[in-house]
């Protein structure tokens, strides 16, 4: 989230707007976006009413929490870009700024399953990102 | 590997909410998106 405060001016400039759903409390995500300077909203869903609706809940962790994910929703109310996170793979807000700038063309973002070479190039990016970043077990 | 994706796809509708922030002001998909189109970052919360 602090990627996207400090690009927050040039996604303005790029012509979007931000905001970052939460379950947690919402004393959680205030305390969170004062912490962290935040200049955009933090949407406190925690009757887990939109991450439902969006398809992005996860169950089986903490009672009930959101997938990370990133969507663009245009000013039509249509959804032009989807990216939801695996544990290895991670969009980021540079990756959002880009697309922006590239004048959202409509979008799906996830792991490659059949193309050998992008395996190959994904499984380098996940222990890449696993030495550079030590993967965190959710169960820890 | 199983590739994760939303029930949510490019080409959909979002569909609207109605939500506090975290200053207790109510926000709906309507008004987040009317001026400009809108990033929505779904964070997993605190362990």
């Amino acid at each position: 989230m602090a990627e996207y405060r400090d690009l927050y001016a040039e996604v303005r400039k790029a012509g979007a707007d931000l905001a970052v759903v939460a379950t947690d409390p919402p004393k959680s995500s205030a305390g969170l976006r004062q912490q962290l300077s935040l200049p955009f909203p933090i949407l406190c869903d925690s009757q887990r009413t939109i991450v439902k609706a969006w398809g992005v809940f996860n169950a089986a962790e903490k009672g009930g929490i959101a997938i990370p994910a990133v969507f663009v929703v245009d000013r039509a109310g249509m959804v032009r870009f989807a990216s939801v996170d695996s544990m290895t793979s991670r969009i980021s807000a540079k990756d959002i700024l880009a697309y922006l700038r590239a004048g959202m063309p409509d979008r799906t973002i996830n792991p490659p399953r059949t193309n050998l070479k992008f395996q190959i190039a994904y499984l380098y990016r996940a222990v890449h990102n696993i030495l550079k970043f030590r993967v965190r077990s959710p169960q820890e | 590997m199983d590739a994760i994706s939303a029930d949510l796809k490019v080409g959909d509708r979002a569909p609207n909410f109605s939500v506090q922030d975290s200053d207790g002001m109510l926000r709906t998909l309507t008004d987040l998106i009317a001026p400009e189109p809108r990033i929505f970052v779904f964070y997993r919360g605190h362990w």
